[in-house]
Order: structure tokens, then sequence, then C-alpha cells
């Protein structure tokens, strides 16, 4: 997993505010769905807004570790068919099945 | 004396006391078509209801006639909703049908409509209920028969868009006694493992009592309850169930359900290329930005020409020394020419001049100026300045004035 730690409590003001720099938060992974957020937010933001120097170079690489990530979970997600049953004691049961089916 | 009435005073009396009997307004009658007519002039349905015993006339009006989705005929047995109102012109009373659906599916479509309306006015059914489906869900749950084609339909449609998507399938039978139980249980179960991001359930097209189990309060409300957004996708499109307006969002059939719920792979990558390509031109634009002002600054002032302070403060030193020069100059001219002025009026006193008119002076030894006869003893020596020379002189008599 990426580490990318430096952003963390530096970008607490100005432009940073609205973007959040941590691809990670806590140990939770970033879902695509908030990782392509804020690539969104970032990428306006060098678009958009007259960043100084560094803050422009932070956003590019919080972006680049972003893209990366994202990359990531698409290229590791693996196609995983199951079968979602419960015990007679309420436990929930995880089968894997297949079907054949054409494409 | 009793009340005479007039035929038409009475006919109103029986009209309004019909309208203020509520169970006779939006009432449903069952019973046998017959002398079913369709009006072709107006569209406007004309029939009898009868059953054993007795006969009610019967009108459905065109408008409503419209929405009816059965071709009614003479011998039918029909459920009918509507009014109960007189007409005034012959004094019959008569049934002015707003709905009618064949007996046999009435019980059925009576249920559907009484928990339709029950679960609307508890707002199962608004808007601001609907949970977004996700854009990029990380795994998909589906509730439906293991066996049935529904499946094989939404496995086939996600392998076309996302083959990599991973999926969870929570069985249910979706027909029989047992469907509505299991369809409920299998929502919460996905619910419960919290491990799919958006639901689909489903099944294929079939008669009303075939889709009956999503037209049950239990799997509306277990739709309902769900964290999980939900997509419903019953039968054809045409087919619309309670599940259907209780879910997030419906779906003409599985199929398309699949299409709603999965996005396509080769989108999500391009869109990350496109992020990727966005980064670097944006990078690239802050740079250039920069670079602009950079170059803005450069070629103001004095930064795009060093000499130029240098130049301009020459130049004012020489305007100061220009400036100088006449300066000096005009002042020499105007103290020559007084001067000049002085000279003359000098020349004009000079003692010089006066002796040149005859005048003399006289000075003692000492070579002061002598201005009474005073001042000198007889004997003494005395000097008299001419124009053209000098004498010397003895004083041999004086006299004071």
């Amino acid at each position: 997993m990426m580490a990318f730690e430096e952003g963390k409590g530096d970008f607490s003001e100005g432009l940073a505010d609205t973007i959040n720099m941590n691809i990670l938060e806590g140990n939770e992974t970033i879902s695509l769905e908030s990782g392509f957020e804020r690539l969104e937010s970032i990428v306006k933001a060098l678009e958009q807004k007259d960043l100084p120097l560094e803050k422009a170079l932070e956003y590019f690489k919080v972006g680049v570790a972003l893209v990366q990530h994202c990359s990531t979970v698409l290229n590791q997600a693996e196609k995983q068919m199951q079968v979602l049953l419960e015990d007679p004691d309420g436990q929930l049961q995880y089968q894997p099945v297949s079907y054949d089916v054409k494409g | 004396m009793p009340k005479i009435w007039s035929v038409s005073e009475l006919v109103g009396q029986i009209g309004q006391v019909l309208q203020e009997r509520k169970d006779f307004q939006n009432c449903w009658i069952s019973g046998e078509l017959s002398n079913f007519k369709n009006h072709r002039a107006s569209g406007h349905w004309y029939f009898t209801l009868k059953d054993e015993f007795s006969s009610l006339k019967g009108v459905m009006f065109k408008s409503r006639a419209e929405r009816v989705r059965f071709v009614p005929s003479d011998g039918m047995k029909v459920i009918v909703r509507g009014n109960l109102r007189i007409y005034d012109r012959e004094g019959t009373i008569q049934f002015y049908a707003e709905e009618m659906e064949p007996s046999g599916l009435g019980q059925l479509y009576l249920a559907f409509e009484q928990l339709k309306k029950k679960l609307a006015e508890e707002g199962l059914f608004e808007q601001e209920r609907k949970k977004k489906i996700p854009a990029y869900p990380r795994r998909i749950g589906i509730v439906t028969s293991p066996t049935g084609a529904v499946i094989r339909d939404i496995i086939n449609v996600m392998g076309r868009r996302h083959p990599k998507m991973p999926w969870l399938l929570a069985p249910a039978a979706v027909q029989g006694e047992a469907a509505p139980q299991e369809i409920a249980q299998a929502i919460a179960r996905l619910n419960r493992s919290e491990a799919v991001d958006v639901i689909i359930i489903g099944r294929g097209g079939g008669s009303l009592e075939e889709l009956w189990a999503f037209n049950t309060e239990i799997v509306a409300r277990s739709i309902a309850a769900s964290r999980i957004p939900i997509i419903s996708a019953v039968g054809h499109e045409t087919d619309v169930t309670i599940s259907d307006y209780v879910a997030d969002l419906r779906a003409p059939t599985p199929s398309a359900a699949a299409e709603l719920a999965v996005p396509i792979l080769i989108d999500l990558e391009f869109q990350i290329e496109q992020f990727r390509a966005r980064l670097r031109s944006g990078l690239e634009a802050q740079i250039e930005r920069k670079r602009q002002h950079l170059a803005g600054i450069a070629n103001k002032g004095p930064l795009r020409d060093p000499f130029w302070r240098i130049d301009q403060n020459r130049q004012r030193l020489d305007t100061l020394h220009m400036r100088l020069q006449e300066g000096m100059t005009r002042f020499v001219n105007e103290k020559n020419g007084i001067l000049k002025l002085l000279a003359a009026k000098l020349d004009l006193l000079s003692p010089l001049t006066i002796l040149g008119r005859g005048y003399s002076l006289a000075y003692d030894e000492e070579g002061k100026l002598l201005r009474s006869a005073a001042h000198v003893e007889l004997q003494d020596q005395i000097y008299v300045q001419l124009s053209e020379g000098r004498l010397s002189c003895k004083v041999t008599e004086k006299e004071i004035k």
C-alpha cells in the first residue's frame, strides 16, 4: 500500500481546506469513489487556481499517488463469485460458486 | 298534510343521499358483465353488472376506459371501482366506474392497491428517501433465485461491462409461498454482511400472481429498511410492483439493473488516465503561469533595461549643467550692464572732471584737502591740483570769511 503521510496536518490552511490531502485515512483504504472525487478537486485546483508552487507540487504529488492508488484498486479487483448463506445459528457463510455463462 | 315532491326534487334528493354515503363513493363491486357496449362515437362504455339476484347499470367514461388493460365482454367476472350516482334523466341508480379488473386478479389487484396506498401514505415511496446508487461499487449484491435466468442475465451483463466486478448472491425463491420471507431475509443478510455497495433484486417476467412476492409488505419493508441502495428489477418493463416503488431505483429488466449498477471497466481506466493527464497538464499550467508572471516582472521597469535609471540620471545632470551655464552667463551679463552704468555715473562725479571745468583743489602739506582758510597759517606750504598739473604755493595772505 502506498504510504503518503507527509501531507498530514500541514494542509489544514488555505486551499487545502477543501481537499483531503491524505490518501490514507487511518487504516481505511480509499474507495474508488472518494479517490475519484479527490482527484477531481485536486485537478480542478491545479487547472483553475493560481497556487503557490510548493502547493501545486504537493497537489501534484498527492494526485499522482491517488491515480496510482485508484489504478491499483482497479487492477487488484478480482472477479469473485460468492453465495451468501446463513447457518442455523445465524452466522453468515460465504461460499464460492461458479456459473457458466457465455460472454 | 304530507309533502308532495316534484319528481326532479325527489330524484335530486336521492342523488344527494347517495353522495353522502361515503361507502358508496370510491367503492369496489364485483359482478358479471352483461349488455356491454362500447359506444363508438363517444368512447364511453355502458354495461350492466349483475349477480344471481340483482343487477346494476354501469358507465365508464372514455378517459377511464382507455386505461383498462383488458377487453371486457359479456359474461366476464369483473371487479370495478367507482362511485354510485343517480342518473337524473331516468331516475336510475348507476355505477360510474373509474377502474375495472378481471375478477380473478381482482383480489390481488385490490391488495396491491391497498398496500400501495398504505405505504405511499407512510412516505415509503418519497423521492427524498431514495439512496444514491454508488457510481463505483466495490461489489454487487444480488437477490434472486440461484437457478433462474435472472442471475445469468446479470452475470452476462457484468462480464461484458466489468469482467473483474466481484459479486455476492443472496439466494431467495422469487415465487411461491416462501418467496416473500426469503427475499426479505436475503436483503437483511446482505445488509448484515456489509460486503456489497449496491443490491439488485430481480426476477423475470410473469403473471401478477407469479410476481406477487414483490408486492408483499414484508418485502417492501425490507427494501425500505436496507441501508444499502437497492435496484429493483422485477418482471418486464410494463410490470410495476410495490418493490419497484420502494426501491432506490427501478430498472425495467434485470439486465438493465446490471447496466445501472456496474460501471464499465474501460471507462474507469480511461477516467484514471484522464486524471493522470490532467494532473500533468495542470501542474504544467501552474508552472507556465509562474513563468509568465516572471516574464511579466522581467519585462517591466528596471529589470528590462538596467541602464535606464543611469541614463535618466545622466540626462538630468546634463539639463542641470546647461541651466547652470545659462544662469551664470545671464548673471555675468547683468552685472556687466550695471558696471557700465556705474562707471558712467562715477565718471560724472570724478573730481578730475570738475577740475576740467576750471576748478582746482588745495591740499595741505600732509595731503589733506583744504576746505577753510582757517586751517592754514601764513607761510605754510600748500599744493594746488589743477586739471593739468600741480602747483606748490606759499600762503602770503589769508582772509577768513
